[in-house]
């Protein structure tokens, strides 16, 4: 069973102030179906968080919509009022976790009381005639920790009493309260060490396994950590999609020369210990955003291009041996280079 | 990579573009910030420069009596005296223009004295530790919640002398702390950075390390805290001055406000007296009050 | 018994070493071990700032260049110098003047701390100085107490809405507020006598203000004073906080919980409640230094007004060389300073609860 969950079509969205215009998300589309867990890798200042922040409702502040359609569950998400997005999509159709976690609970209230004033301001009052309404609701939220592996007692503490990893599976369990039906996940470990990076993957493995979350889209650099999990990914370079492979095939098989390089900096052991091959880095800069090339946007840091690929982007080619999309003229003939 | 391509990179990258670049990055990014710097440092300059050239900076004080003394005295603004006269005949644009310089001079004294302070005591705590550490962070607290204007009003109530270095020394002695508290702290940060460590291993002296290689490092907060105590002191001097406690014998923008009040310019509807010395402070206060908050907003922006 | 439950106690914090603050009851967990140590802490520190003052109070009079008592030893004209010299010598006594300066101090002292004695005002016919200076101190609170509060709180909804919302309309009040602040009082205060007493006539000039009675005469009449200084105060107080308030909250409106709260369906005003709160906090520290300000401005405009405060009754005394009269009035506006400053670090113990819950995570 197949089912579209997000649908993105050509969507734009640029960055302005009086730096300028920054073409942060330049015309990208993708699908998202049911079951899936996708993961969106790249640079940092790829456009791969602006992109969430597009997804998750209107955008606010410098980002601006320039384009493009995002259908959730088929209903067109821009076209929707702001009040029934606010109170039927988010949380219920998209949960979204943030970058950073360590910051996102509000400083001055206990757990429980964000959790209610959560549960108010997307529910309305308490209806009068349940007379312990607050201890269901919170009886409700603790089963929902337990599954998460929190006590009970973190809905008594104020944020600062408690450690960066519990702070974040804090955020996962409010943000999956309403059983989503996907969840967003924005630079997940960025922040925490190793062992901490784990459990956390495990605790996403866990929410999967336990049906809360079905459909799972990561957001992140670190490739390494995704590939335990997701089984779809997604590489973005300079606002734009550039191959979309599974996991797999993105690891082992990299097809556009930008997915190459990307995999070949990443830092990889053998079990006794000497790195498997010479590690390079990608040479020179992200191209400007604020006036983005009109051709090919690696075009200024791969080594194998072509004349063409100066003046004209090119469009998405199957690539023969994976089967799978990727935008580079050199899959233009259908066929490997 | 290529080697080539590795050459034209190469040749993209001049200094001049650098320069450029970082200059035009600049003002995209504090375009506000630097409008408003530039216009109200050119206010302060106007200002200076009227107090510096002639015929006003006049030593011997020609324009302060006009030929007709008596016959001039209160008299309107007209061409002949912009800002009228005041009771004894006196071109009171004159007297305005030397207040306002005397005021300048009395601030940037009162200023660097404030600020001398509060950077020895925000610099010595930090690198000497121990005691003296000890013994800074609490005088700055004491002098913090210190009441400032009482205590001014205590000493200038109880010192027969009037002079303007008591007033000097006495808003000097009691604006500094919060200044000496933030400048601190920013040391405090900026000596855990490497650099310092590094010029500790190599063996420096404590005090050579705190005024040549951290003190640069915190001069964006010096120089806010400086602008800041030139608005107050200039203010907190015009006010003292004012209810008669102040000096008496330079003619500062207080003193004039004083006169005012002694020579009932205010109940007498005399506009022309009053209105233009309260107008400059303003003017004054304001200008350095925007200078500082327009740099203080670019320098949050460029640490952030 | 005591000690089972006292083992069981022990024995529970030890399995459950964080949940450790819901097992106390409501008054422990409000005064926690942190709160309760900041409060000494505070305290003594106060104490330590007001005796400096007191004693500063009592030496700048006796160590001043130039004997500020020597008017009293000036022999007036047609006595004798030895009837003088016995008058002076009795007066010195009573006043305590012939002792040496430490037994001084320490008698100062006593009559201060025991009986709160603060001297005789030579203006006042030789009333306790006491009784002057608390008729005096209601006017001074009367002035502080509404514009620190309606200053605090219009200033930091105005700068709070600006923060928050950056619409062209509020920027005007605020701007308006922000080069208020720039201006000062006490000009400010020239320009409002000239505009609405001498020009409009809506205030009383020139009548002296009576003593507070509980009768409707009295009180229109002091309220007819206390306008004035009121409102120039307020305003030029509001700006200060305007300004800082809409700073924190452009800040706060950045930080990651507002976006959070965002993606979990909150609405816009509960969002700004969340900001407004945060926000509130780093101004309540603010709190202390502003008192101090306003303390300062509010004596000042006493004099320019002749509201009869503490600041008006300084200024009196030293005109007419009463000088138990100006340390009396000094030490009980530091005792104000001190307490509100205590108090003031109280208040913001209870709002915060990283002081008053205390405690850090595990990592």
């Amino acid at each position: 069973m197949t089912e579209e969950v997000i649908k993105i079509k050509d969507l734009k969205g640029y960055y302005r102030g009086s730096f300028g215009v920054v073409h942060a998300v330049d015309g990208v589309s993708l699908t998202v179906n049911r079951g899936d867990i996708i993961a969106i890798a790249g640079e940092s200042g790829c456009g791969k968080s602006s992109l969430a922040e597009l997804i998750t409702g209107k955008p606010i502040q410098l980002l601006q919509l320039e384009g493009g359609q995002v259908f959730v569950n088929d209903l067109s998400m821009y076209e929707l009022d702001e009040e029934f997005i606010r109170k039927e999509i988010l949380c219920k159709v998209i949960g979204y976790v943030p970058q950073s976690s360590q910051n996102s609970l509000n400083p001055v209230k206990k757990i429980k009381a964000l959790i209610l004033d959560v549960m108010r301001e997307r529910i309305g009052r308490k209806p009068k005639n349940e007379p312990k309404y607050k201890e269901k609701v919170l009886q409700r939220v603790a089963e929902h920790f337990k599954k998460l592996g929190l006590e009970r007692f973190v809905l008594e503490k104020y944020p600062h009493e408690l450690s960066g990893g519990m702070k974040q599976r804090i955020v996962v369990g409010i943000s999956t309260l309403w059983n989503p039906l996907i969840l967003i996940v924005d630079e997940p470990t960025s922040a925490l060490d190793v062992t901490t990076q784990q459990r956390l993957i495990e605790t996403f493995k866990h929410l999967k396994e336990t049906g809360i979350v079905e459909t799972i889209l990561f957001i992140s650099h670190d490739i390494p950590v995704l590939a335990q999990i997701c089984n779809t990914c997604i590489i973005m370079y300079a606002g734009k999609i550039v191959e979309e492979a599974s996991m797999d095939d993105i690891v082992r098989k990299p097809q556009h020369p930008y997915t190459k390089m990307l995999i070949n900096s990443i830092a990889c052991f053998n079990p006794d210990g000497t790195a498997e091959t010479k590690l390079e880095g990608i040479p020179g800069r992200p191209p400007d955003l604020k006036n983005p090339p009109i051709g090919c946007r690696f075009y200024a840091r791969c080594s194998s291009r072509l004349e063409k690929c100066k003046e004209n982007y090119p469009p998405f080619f199957i690539s023969r041996t994976n089967n799978t999309p990727v935008a580079c003229w050199l899959y233009e003939e259908g066929g490997d280079y | 990579m290529t080697k080539e391509t590795q050459l034209e990179l190469g040749k993209n990258i001049g200094i001049k573009k650098i320069i450029k670049e970082k200059y035009h990055s600049a003002m995209d990014r504090y375009k506000r910030q630097i409008i408003l710097m530039l216009v109200f440092t050119i206010v302060i300059l106007i200002i200076i420069i009227l107090t510096i050239v002639p015929p006003f900076n006049d030593p011997e004080k020609r324009f302060w009596v006009t030929p007709d003394v008596l016959l001039d005295n209160y008299a309107r603004p007209s061409l002949e005296h912009w800002l009228g006269t005041d009771q004894l005949g006196r071109d009171h644009l004159t007297r305005l223009i030397h207040a306002v310089r005397n005021s300048l001079g009395f601030g940037l004294l009162t200023g660097s004295m404030c600020t001398v302070i509060a950077v020895f005591l925000g610099v010595i705590g930090p690198f000497k530790g121990g005691v003296i550490d000890l013994i800074a962070s609490f005088l700055t607290n004491i002098a913090l919640v210190f009441p400032q204007i009482p205590f001014i009003l205590l000493l200038s109530s109880l010192l027969q002398i009037r002079a303007w270095w008591i007033t000097m020394l006495i808003i000097g002695l009691f604006t500094w702390p919060w200044a000496a508290r933030s400048i601190r702290s920013q040391v405090l940060t900026i000596k855990e950075r490497n650099f310092i460590k590094v010029s500790r291993m190599s063996a420096l002296k404590d005090m050579r390390i705190a005024f040549f290689e951290v003190l640069p490092n915190a001069l964006p907060y010096v120089i806010l805290a400086f602008i800041i105590f030139l608005g107050n002191s200039i203010v907190i001097e015009a006010g003292i001055a004012m209810i008669g406690l102040g000096q008496q014998n330079s003619l500062t923008l207080g003193l004039l406000l004083n006169q005012a009040v002694e020579w009932q310019w205010i109940s007498s509807f005399s506009y022309w007296l009053w209105l233009p010395p309260g107008i400059c402070l303003i003017l004054i206060y304001l200008s350095f009050f925007m200078i500082q908050s327009s740099l203080s907003k670019t320098f949050e922006q460029r640490t952030s | 018994m005591m000690n089972l439950t006292e083992k069981a106690t022990i024995l529970k914090k030890e399995e459950e070493p964080i949940s450790r603050s819901s097992e106390k009851n409501t008054f422990q967990k409000f005064i926690s071990n942190s709160f309760l140590h900041m409060s000494i802490k505070r305290g003594i520190f106060y104490f330590v700032v007001f005796f400096i003052a007191i004693t500063l109070a009592f030496l700048l009079p006796r160590l001043v260049p130039g004997n500020v008592l020597g008017y009293i030893y000036e022999r007036p004209q047609g006595t004798s110098p030895e009837a003088w010299a016995v008058i002076i010598a009795n007066l010195e006594e009573y006043l305590g003047l012939n002792y040496p300066l430490e037994i001084q101090y320490i008698n100062f002292l006593r009559s201060f701390f025991f009986e709160f004695d603060l001297g005789y005002s030579v203006l006042f016919s030789f009333e306790p100085v006491t009784n002057i200076v608390l008729r005096a101190l209601p006017y001074t609170m009367m002035l502080v107490i509404p514009v620190l509060i309606i200053s605090f709180f219009t200033g930091n909804w105005i700068g709070a809405r600006t923060g928050y919302t950056n619409s062209k309309k509020d920027k005007v009040f605020y701007y308006i507020f922000m080069v208020l602040q720039t201006a000062p009082f006490f000009w400010m205060a020239y320009v409002f006598l000239d505009i609405f007493v001498l020009k409009l006539n809506w205030f009383p000039w020139g009548q002296s203000v009576p003593n507070w009675a509980w009768d409707w005469d009295a009180i229109s009449t002091i309220f007819d004073h206390f306008w004035l200084p009121f409102i120039i105060l307020s305003l030029t107080n509001i700006g200060g906080w305007a300004t800082g308030a809409h700073a924190l909250m452009t800040y706060e409106k950045g930080e990651d919980y507002i976006s959070y709260g965002r993606k979990l369906g909150f609405s816009d005003n509960k969002l700004r409640k969340y900001a407004y709160r945060n926000s509130m906090l780093p101004q309540f520290t603010g709190l202390n230094l502003r008192f101090n300000g306003l303390i300062g401005s509010t004596l000042i405009t006493e004099i320019i007004f002749r509201f009869p405060g503490l600041g008006y009754t300084m200024y009196d005394a030293f005109q007419n060389f009463d000088y138990a009269l100006i340390i009396g009035s000094f030490i009980v506006t530091i005792l104000v300073v001190v307490i509100g400053n205590y108090l003031i670090d109280m208040s913001y113990g209870i709002l915060d609860p990283r002081i008053r819950v205390g405690g850090k995570g595990e990592a």
